[in-house]
């Protein structure tokens, strides 16, 4: 808290402490109170993102005799609350806050504040405001402590008005236990009482009996969640590394809405680095379990009394196979079933993995972790409680994916121990998803229907009443139930590996790539089947793969398509079908009107060879074992390309109508909704979307042979690894493509 | 209690219960800034600390070395610090803030040093301050 020293006024200056104490001490008996606040917003081209101690925060650098100002309405008395840093020490900071009647008004305060605090990490200040009764400007300065000197800077974050009255304070609690697979806690039927204090919260509340994420690890898994859309949409995981800057995250919803925005992670990749802290006030990282972080997030809650929160909590607790005695002891009184040194991380438990009880000790630290986590949730009821919030709070309990804790064997071995590789059965996907609205009393009881996460955001805006972005892809648990037709899509990123569902059919799609087993090194995934199809009613456990020209499958294979080709906007997207001869060569060219088009694939074994001369772009591959896609993203906004295929089969039209050689409109290509797609190759669209335009790849002296051969250049064997732009010549008697127009041809 | 501070008691009651009202909060608009010198697109405006005595660790960290602040504008993640033409580890804080570690070695001998920041990918962005290391009987 900062001193408050008032410079001008009537009082002498004993009065003004005793009057400033009398301040202090009914700010703190409103705080007991709910308390609704409003944001002073900061210019968006000044903000930047800042850590300091352990958290991370939005605000802006104000030097000596730097000031940003507010043109505030009239309202009642309220209280200014913004919190500093410095990150470096230096002289003592201070500010001048002022208060003036607009236009040219007299001034209503003017107050000098100390700041006090370790400039390293973030100190919260506030200082009264007396009521107005017109249009005010609200005035901060940076004072100069003397040097002027720039290093003297101070970094303001969460300027805001507060005032005590309204209805008690919503809260909305998003508790994410990352790597927890749903088949271990008991409330889904797990034989162990791994989550007594989860089960007994969520009674009253809704259960998402088959619940699954959008990606199988960490970053895209959140990436997914936190801003509700596919990986198809934010590409984190496939080729961006941090969140696109367009996608409104479930933060930024919800801070929109009114609520306070605080969350406290494990780190890792749930960091701000990647772009999660956009939309939260404060974002800390609490890397130890997951007691510390319950305690730290309600020392924010206490931080933000009275207002309404959302506050994001996420543990890596059961990701690190890592109990606390209590939940160990209480799961298992002979701690020897957790093996020697459980106490240590799992990284280092790796060393015993020869041990043919290994597997064993490692599923009962799981548990262990498991409940430990309870133990915490049941810290943070009970804290809720105490401060009066619980009757008011809503909470999400999910995990971003679940956890492959040798499962089945592959040719007597653990095929798998972990998660983000192309293993993609049930127990690396399916995840618990419970819900508890206390002021929406229906939404409870158990959901058949499969959820996904990216129903999360959609659920929890819904909870705090407001709009969902029309980004968000997934929609509210608590309104109708999801259909039962509904397709969910998990991701491998960057395996290009899939798994999609309908109902309870199932279809993996796999690209016959090749990351090692964990568990044997020269075990390789390219032994498991590219493409895999399941019924889950009749064979949960997928132990008996079933036909994927039957039943669900080839709807999940338009399926497919449909995602792979969502993610390329604009794009006009080419599938090329595995040869069932094996692996063969194939070679795609394409000429844009006015530029050569990016290429992109997806599904390949293996990446391919790009290469770029002048407006012809070059992508060589090897198709198979499965199905791969290449898209054709024009950059010149005409929509027109001229497409050479060699080695890749006849191109179909979604309509079913082979591509002749010759011309058609864009239009013919264009994906038409939930029409079925023929199977074979398939050429479609999607509605075009701006693209940032992708550099240009060094060009292998063949390149040029292949394209003088196929007519695209002439002349200059100038062309000696170093990519120069040339022009590109018209092959004989051909006219120039036309807006719209989409040539294709066959090289073989 | 002093009749002053009596007056001061009510005002300031008065002012809480005022603080305690219920009423709307409006959304505001966005702020402006208003700076008292504009920012160079580029700058290295202080090093922190400027000197110290030769032979002398200062802001010890926990290697052994000295810890340097650089401060200026427009830094980005790619900057490196170099003293007197040798890199140093780098951690970029934000675009205001770049931190070294200087091993002690380097602070061996009296007189000036050229601390850089220096880009890789640019070296026309290279940005110049002189430390000074001073004699050991001399106060920084």
């Amino acid at each position: 808290m900062a001193d408050s020293v008032r410079s001008r006024g009537f009082l002498p200056a004993g009065a003004r402490r005793a009057a400033v104490l009398t301040l202090l001490a009914g700010a703190a008996a409103c705080r007991a109170g709910p308390r609704r606040f409003v944001r002073l917003p900061l210019p968006s081209s000044e903000v930047e993102r800042l850590s300091a101690g352990t958290e991370t925060r939005p605000g802006l650098w104000l030097s000596p005799g730097d000031s940003v100002s507010w043109d505030v309405p009239a309202g009642p008395a309220c209280r200014l609350d913004a919190s500093w840093t410095s990150v470096l020490a230096g002289p003592r900071r201070s500010l001048e806050v002022r208060l003036a009647a607009r236009p040219g008004g007299r001034e209503l305060l003017r107050e000098t504040v100390l700041l006090r605090g370790d400039p390293a990490d973030w100190n919260r200040w506030s200082i009264g405001l007396p009521a107005r009764d017109a249009a005010s400007r609200l005035e901060i300065l940076a004072r100069d402590p003397g040097s002027g000197s720039p290093e003297h800077s101070l970094f303001i974050s969460e300027p805001s008005l507060s005032a005590r009255g309204g209805a008690p304070a919503r809260t909305l609690v998003l508790l994410l236990v990352d790597t927890l697979r749903a088949d271990h806690v008991s409330a889904y039927g797990y034989g162990k009482p791994t989550t007594p204090r989860l089960d007994a919260y969520f009674r009253d509340g809704l259960r998402a009996e088959s619940c699954f994420p959008a990606a199988n690890w960490t970053l895209p898994s959140h990436a997914s969640l936190l801003t509700s859309t596919s990986v198809a949409r934010h590409g984190v995981g496939r080729y961006a590394r941090s969140l696109p800057d367009d996608l409104e995250t479930l933060a930024a919803t919800l801070a929109r809405g009114g609520f306070r925005t605080l969350a406290v992670t494990g780190g890792g990749y749930v960091d701000p680095s990647f772009g999660f802290a956009r939309g939260f006030d404060r974002f800390a990282v609490e890397p130890k379990h997951a007691a510390a972080a319950v305690t730290r997030a309600l020392a924010m809650l206490d931080e933000n009394a009275g207002e309404p929160v959302f506050l994001f909590l996420h543990t890596y607790q059961v990701h690190d196979y890592s109990p606390d005695l209590a939940a160990a002891r209480r799961l298992f009184p002979d701690l020897a079933a957790l093996g020697p040194q459980w106490e240590q991380d799992a990284g280092r438990a790796r060393e015993r993995m020869t041990d043919p009880s290994f597997m064993g000790w490692m599923r009962a630290r799981y548990d262990a972790a498991l409940g430990s986590v309870d133990d915490a949730f049941g810290e943070l009821v009970a804290g809720l409680e105490r401060r009066g919030r619980l009757g008011r709070t809503a909470i999400v309990f999910t995990s971003d994916h679940g956890e492959a804790l040798c499962d089945r064997d592959w040719h007597g071995q653990c095929l798998e121990w972990g998660h983000g590789s192309p293993y993609l059965f049930e127990e690396e996907l399916r995840v618990p998803l419970e819900v508890r609205v206390p002021w929406r009393p229906n939404a409870r009881g158990v959901l058949r229907a499969n959820a996904s996460l990216l129903d999360v955001g959609p659920t929890l805006a819904d909870a705090a009443e407001v709009a969902a972005p029309d980004s968000f892809e997934g929609r509210s648990l608590l309104a109708d139930a999801p259909a039962s037709d509904r397709v969910i899509v998990t991701e491998g990123p960057p395996h290009d590996a899939l798994a999609l569902r309908r109902a309870q059919a199932k279809r993996i799609q796999r690209t016959g790539g090749s990351p090692s087993s964990l568990f044997d090194p020269a075990m390789r995934y390219y032994r498991m089947p590219v493409e895999e199809c399941f019924d889950l009613a009749r064979d949960p456990a997928e132990r008996h793969p079933s036909s994927c020209a039957e039943s669900g499958g080839p709807g999940l294979r338009r399926a497919t398509d449909r995602y792979v080709a969502s993610s390329f906007p604009g794009a006009l997207v080419v599938r090329v079908p595995a040869p069932a001869s094996g692996p063969a060569p194939a070679k795609l060219w394409a000429r844009g009107r006015g530029g050569a088009p990016a290429l992109r694939t997806f599904g390949l074994a293996s990446p391919p060879t790009l290469a770029q001369v002048g407006a012809v772009a070059e992508a060589q591959f090897s198709v198979g074992p499965a199905a791969a896609w290449v898209a054709i993203e024009p950059r010149d906004g005409s929509r027109a390309l001229e497409v050479t295929l060699s080695g890749a089969g006849r191109a179909v039209m979604p309509s079913g109508r082979p591509v002749a050689e010759g011309s058609g409109k864009w239009s013919d290509f264009a994906w038409a909704g939930r029409e079925p797609l023929p199977e074979g190759t398939a050429l479609f669209t999607l509605p075009p979307a701006p693209r940032s335009s992708a550099s240009a790849s060094p060009v292998p002296g063949d390149v040029a042979a292949r394209l003088l051969a196929l007519g695209y250049l002439r002349g200059g064997p100038s062309l000696s690894g170093v990519l120069e732009p040339l022009p590109v010549t018209r092959r004989g008697g051909e006219s120039p493509l036309a807006p719209d127009e989409i040539r294709v041809r066959h090289a073989d | 209690m002093r009749t002053e501070h009596a007056a001061a008691f009510l005002l300031a009651l008065a002012g809480s219960a005022a603080g305690c009202r219920e009423a709307p909060l409006p959304s505001i608009p966005s702020g402006r800034v208003a700076r008292a010198r504009a920012d160079a697109e580029r700058s290295l405006l202080a090093l922190s600390p400027r000197e110290a005595r030769a032979g002398e660790l200062f802001q010890a960290q926990p290697q052994g070395s000295a810890g340097l602040a650089v401060i200026g504008t427009g830094f980005t993640p790619d900057d490196e610090v170099c003293w007197g033409g040798r890199p140093l580890p780098t951690t970029f804080a934000h675009t205001r803030l770049l931190t070294a570690t200087v091993p002690a070695e380097y602070l061996a001998e009296p007189g000036p040093v050229e601390v850089s920041v220096e880009a890789p990918a640019d070296p026309s962005r290279r940005l110049t301050a002189t430390f000074r290391l001073l004699p050991t009987s001399e106060r920084p």
